[in-house]
């Protein structure tokens, strides 16, 4: 099975590595929909922080937000793939974007230059900070540089799909882990509903304004450029005609239940654990305290692996997912230099240098005295807002087309 | 996309969206400039 997801967080799979025996994550691949691999790369560092400030501050208040967010990921999500289902060239819906006007191309390009270099960012700085933690360093900055230089040496190498695999097995850990503290904690049902219902915005009473984490929760979760990424799972799976509207749906509703389940028990954690005890979450240490509070030592240990691997699958994933990307809508504007290279972004030259920029430039953010790992995060989700207008607007054009 | 386009909720939900979008982005935009105005 050849991956050929373009602007997954998923990373390049060698051709080698294909014909051998399936391992673990090819055997989850075949049995399982596209939905659930979309989750994978739908969860990361912005959920976390984002669901877990939310609920420390505001506890259960700014939920309508996060159901909101999830409903537009549906929606949006789902007239992706019935595009890429059901369009009668079998075009990308970035190829789709390319055919309504060159400007989508320049933004496309401009808007993914921009957001993989923030992006990576906030991942690097916060995977530093975690591994310089668990080292017991104090030389965040140092444990960036490293970082990078890890990423750097392993993209593209068989030996990351192993290191892949292990992040993976730490997310869910980790993920096993909020899901028995929220049960733990005895969430308030009445409140959880009268926030979802709430539909207001609180005063500011957090570290973060409410609107600022209202804006970030939609980015992260509605504005998110991982969105477009479902359709290349889709492809995989063979869900390549109308035929499969109905499956596809339905998978992307059990998709869409799982992030519900995991966001709400993040979320629980910030306002049943966190918040009583007064902690707002400012530091990446004050939203382990969650964990260390209730499982102690192991919790830690579990809290700290955990940020780790999904930061570091994360960074290897945008790092090899944007560039894709960014060459992809260069080739909109250009189609000279998608025949030149016989639109294989790996063979342009460009890739590489794009690469390095999204890889390296970021390590600016890492610098002492720069913005935190946490007012990053919700800084960079948030600005996922600016982006979104025009990329529903190319939506709405495209999937109103007779033609 | 012949008889596989939008319904018109999708569309609704999709502007709705968007004038949202744009809305939250302005608000951004001036806090952010009040805030370094302050900030001076």
């Amino acid at each position: 099975m050849k991956n050929q997801s373009n602007l997954a967080e998923s990373t390049v799979i060698a051709p080698e590595v294909v014909s051998k025996k399936p391992n673990f994550i090819t055997k989850f691949k075949t049995s399982y929909g596209p939905g659930i691999l979309a989750v994978l790369t739908w969860l990361g560092a912005g959920d976390l922080v984002t669901s877990s400030v939310a609920g420390a501050d505001y506890g259960y208040s700014l939920m309508w937000i996060l159901a909101l967010s999830l409903i537009l990921r549906f929606l949006i999500v789902n007239v992706i793939a019935r595009f890429q289902l059901c369009n009668t060239e079998g075009l990308t819906i970035l190829e789709g974007y390319g055919r309504i006007h060159p400007f989508f191309g320049y933004f496309m390009f401009g808007y993914a230059l921009i957001m993989g270099h923030l992006f990576n960012a906030y991942m690097i700085k916060g995977a530093g900070e975690v591994l310089s933690t668990l080292f017991q360093v104090n030389q965040p900055f140092l444990a960036s540089m490293v970082v990078v230089g890890l990423v750097f040496m392993l993209i593209g190498r068989n030996i990351y799909n192993r290191i892949e695999s292990v992040m993976k097995v730490l997310l869910a850990l980790l993920t096993i882990a909020f899901l028995f503290l929220a049960i733990q904690a005895t969430p308030d049902v009445g409140q959880i509903i009268k926030g979802t219902v709430g539909f207001s915005i609180p005063s500011d009473t957090g570290v973060h304004g409410a609107l600022l984490v209202a804006i970030s929760i939609i980015g992260a979760v509605a504005g998110s450029i991982s969105n477009f990424v479902h359709p290349y799972f889709m492809k995989e799976k063979g869900w390549t005609k109308p035929s499969h509207l109905k499956i596809q749906r339905n998978d992307l509703l059990f998709a869409i239940g799982v992030c519900i389940v995991i966001n709400l028990a993040i979320w629980v954690v910030g306002a049943e654990i966190l918040k009583p005890n007064g902690i707002h979450v400012e530091t990446i240490d004050d939203l382990a305290m969650a964990l260390q509070m209730s499982l102690g030592q192991f919790g830690w240990y579990i809290f700290y692996l955990g940020v780790f691997g999904v930061l570091f699958a994360s960074v290897v994933g945008k790092s090899t997912g944007f560039p894709r990307l960014i060459v992809d809508a260069f080739y909109v504007i250009n189609k000279d230099r998608r025949e030149k290279y016989n639109g294989k972004y790996e063979k342009d030259p460009m890739y590489k240098w794009v690469m390095i920029f999204v890889l390296v430039t970021p390590i600016i953010w890492s610098i002492p005295g720069m913005p935190g790992f946490i007012a990053l995060t919700i800084g960079v989700n948030a600005i996922n807002i600016i982006g979104f207008p025009v990329i529903a607007i190319g939506m709405l054009v495209l999937s109103n087309k007779k033609a | 996309m012949g008889k596989y386009r939008n319904n018109w909720f999708e569309n609704i939900i999709l502007t709705l969206a968007s004038v949202l979008a744009v809305w939250s982005a302005v608000q951004l935009a001036t806090t952010f400039f009040k805030i370094m105005v302050d900030y001076r």
